[in-house]
């Protein structure tokens, strides 16, 4: 019996300052959506193949993917390789949620498959609007394809 | 005098000496041969008249036979035909009387043997008896016999004097033999005395100076002495050995150029040598170099990127939390507090636009420029329509966009040079009455063109005018302006790339134009 579940928001920061205003801003849209935070990386990993610490958790794959590019252990960057290299994970939609507006990033990025790219706005009015629209498109609008696991 | 000459006379000494000497000698001896012959002959008549003696002793005392007689005729005619020759033939004067004596003599004989014949012949016929003792026969035999012996005689001396002259012609042959002899021989013997004696020094010293020479002494010269060919062979040789020298000189000369050149190329190739290795060691020291911009580009590039990432997260927070804190105190908080609040949010916020316009800088400095040809009309065009979407509508300005020419750059570093200038423009004078805003070209020739923007606004102090391009220098306080200070340093910083000038003139409150100038060699490459 399929009970259509509300994904999860998987948001990937290690700082925890953005982290609470990412989820502060999420909040606000009422989406409902459950918001796991992970610090880096490395967690991001586990938490997507059932690992380490994250061994025993229901394994339904997060409905979207928020990730940093600069954090520690293992950087955004590679968690995003290891996600599209991963048939199982290739189809949950990252979106780059980052400080860095240098080229080089966009790039490497897309290069790699990521489906968004948001510069964090200094602004807080604009960085809470472009958090609540990017929830509203990937966790509403946006159809992902059904995935059994 | 010329050894030639020299030898010429001792031949023509020697040819006279034979012509004049050689008939002689032959006449000499074709006397000596006549007298020889003359002898001969003579001795010959000797015989003949010692025989004619004997046949008419016998015809006469013996046996007066007829056939006696006949003998007797023949040998007188014999005798007859020698005299003429011995008359013919000794016809000097020494021989004359003697031969004319022998011929009367012979004559006289003659004539009286025949009157005793005839006598003879006279008794026979009368009959009588031959009487010997006959007195005419007596006296007639008596001087025949004194002519016979004077014939005798007379020949026997011719012959002996014959035999004088005979002798002497042999000696005098002899003698001009051996005079010719001596004569040749001392000719000869003196030519080759006086050759011997003047050559024989002379070649001698010209030998030891042509050996002196072969030696390698070209100093050596020949004392010339008089005036022949010895000594014209000496002024040849002297000659010979002068241009020896000079040829040697310079050949010397030339080697030591030679040397010289040879000196100065290896000492060039080794220079050369030299200064590959010092541009080797310079390629080294540029490859290090170029290692080190590397890494200091990247070092640079890293540096940004945490400035972009790590500086703006906490100012991100800061606005952020001022927010979260005045909706969360809404209404709780006083005037006072809230302006603080306000305070720090808004210079987070300039914080921020820094950091951008900083960041933006430092890209400028950085990006790679991709050079094509761009239709500056409507790049300014373009720009200028989106600032005026940003220019609140109760500003008025009076635009004026003049005709541009194309130029070759960097089409969105052009584009920020455009808009940082037009936005200055429009900020400087958007506080005056009715601003104006004027585009154009200054000047386009052939190296390059020149652009302009000029506004009627603020102006400013030339006195500060190189300030203007330094990054974060302002003229205006924040107050009057807003502005990072960045914009005009990052125009300077395109246009330098670009390998143009820019620079500004304006007076206080009367406006500014600020110029920018593009190089045109650009033009027409495709990059």
């Amino acid at each position: 019996m399929m009970v259509t579940e509300i994904k999860k928001i998987l948001l990937v920061e290690d700082n925890p300052n953005d982290a609470e205003m990412t989820m502060d801003a999420l909040a606000e849209t009422n989406l409902g959506n459950e918001v796991v935070w992970l610090k880096d990386g490395q967690q991001a990993l586990d938490y997507l193949h059932c690992t380490g610490e994250h061994a025993g958790r229901n394994p339904v794959n997060p409905g979207l993917i928020l990730l940093d590019l600069k954090m520690p252990k293992v950087d955004g960057l590679q968690v995003l390789k290891v996600l599209k290299a991963t048939p199982a994970l290739q189809p949950i939609p990252v979106v780059i949620l980052t400080s860095s507006r240098e080229e080089i990033d966009l790039l490497e990025s897309y290069k790699n498959g990521v489906n968004g790219y948001v510069v964090k706005p200094v602004e807080f009015g604009a960085f809470m609007e472009a958090i609540k629209a990017l929830g509203i498109y990937w966790a509403i609008i946006n159809l992902p394809p059904k995935v059994t696991i | 005098m010329n050894i030639r000459t020299r030898l010429n006379m001792s031949s023509f000494i020697s040819l006279a000496m034979m012509l004049i000497m050689v008939p002689l000698l032959f006449w000499s001896f074709s006397e000596f041969r006549k007298a020889n012959e003359n002898d001969q002959l003579a001795d010959k008549l000797q015989k003949t008249v010692s025989e004619r003696f004997i046949l008419r002793e016998e015809y006469l005392l013996i046996s007066k036979s007829p056939s006696t007689l006949v003998r007797w005729r023949s040998k007188n005619v014999t005798l007859g035909k020698l005299l003429d020759d011995v008359k013919q033939r000794f016809g000097d004067d020494d021989f004359q009387e003697i031969v004319n004596n022998l011929i009367k003599n012979n004559d006289d004989a003659i004539a009286i043997f025949n009157r005793i014949a005839s006598n003879r012949e006279q008794l026979n016929i009368v009959g009588r008896e031959h009487h010997f003792n006959d007195e005419l026969e007596r006296r007639l035999m008596g001087q025949l016999l004194y002519k016979s012996y004077l014939i005798s005689d007379a020949s026997g001396q011719l012959g002996a004097l014959n035999q004088i002259k005979v002798e002497r012609f042999r000696d005098r042959t002899i003698a001009l033999l051996v005079t010719l002899i001596a004569g040749l021989a001392a000719t000869i013997l003196s030519t080759s005395f006086i050759l011997n004696k003047t050559l024989r020094r002379r070649i001698s010293s010209l030998r030891a100076s042509t050996e002196s020479i072969a030696k390698g002494d070209l100093e050596t010269r020949i004392q010339i002495i008089g005036n022949d060919e010895l000594s014209d062979l000496s002024r040849t040789f002297n000659d010979m050995a002068d241009k020896l020298k000079s040829s040697y000189e310079s050949l010397q000369e030339e080697i030591e150029e030679r040397k010289l050149t040879e000196e100065s190329l290896t000492e060039s190739e080794q220079n050369l040598r030299q200064n590959e290795e010092r541009i080797e060691g310079l390629n080294r020291e540029l490859q290090l170099q170029i290692l080190k911009m590397q890494e200091a580009n990247r070092e640079l590039e890293s540096f940004t990127y945490s400035v972009s990432h790590d500086l703006r997260a906490p100012l991100r927070h800061v606005l952020g939390f001022v927010e979260k804190l005045l909706k969360l105190e809404q209404g709780n908080l006083g005037e006072k507090s809230r302006h603080c609040l306000d305070v720090i949010s808004s210079s987070a916020s300039r914080m921020g636009t820094l950091i951008d316009d900083l960041l933006s800088f430092s890209r400028m400095g950085r990006a790679e420029m991709m050079q094509v040809k761009i239709d500056m009309n409507q790049l300014v065009i373009e720009v200028v329509n989106e600032i005026r979407e940003g220019v609140p509508d109760n500003v008025g300005i009076g635009w004026r966009i003049l005709q541009l020419p194309d130029i070759v750059a960097d089409r969105s570093m052009l584009r920020q040079v455009l808009v940082n200038l037009i936005s200055n423009a429009v900020k400087f004078s958007q506080k005056t009455g009715s601003p104006q805003i004027e585009i154009g070209c200054s000047q386009a020739n052939e190296t390059e063109t020149v652009y302009y923007v000029k506004d009627n606004g603020a102006g400013f102090d030339m006195r500060y005018a190189d300030k203007l391009f330094g990054l974060f220098q302002r003229l205006h306080s924040p107050e009057e302006f807003d502005g990072t200070g960045v914009g005009l340093a990052n125009v300077r910083r395109v246009i330098n790339r670009h390998g143009g000038r820019v620079w500004g003139e304006g007076k206080i409150n009367d406006g500014a134009v600020f110029y920018f100038a593009l190089p045109n060699s650009q033009i027409g490459g495709n990059q």
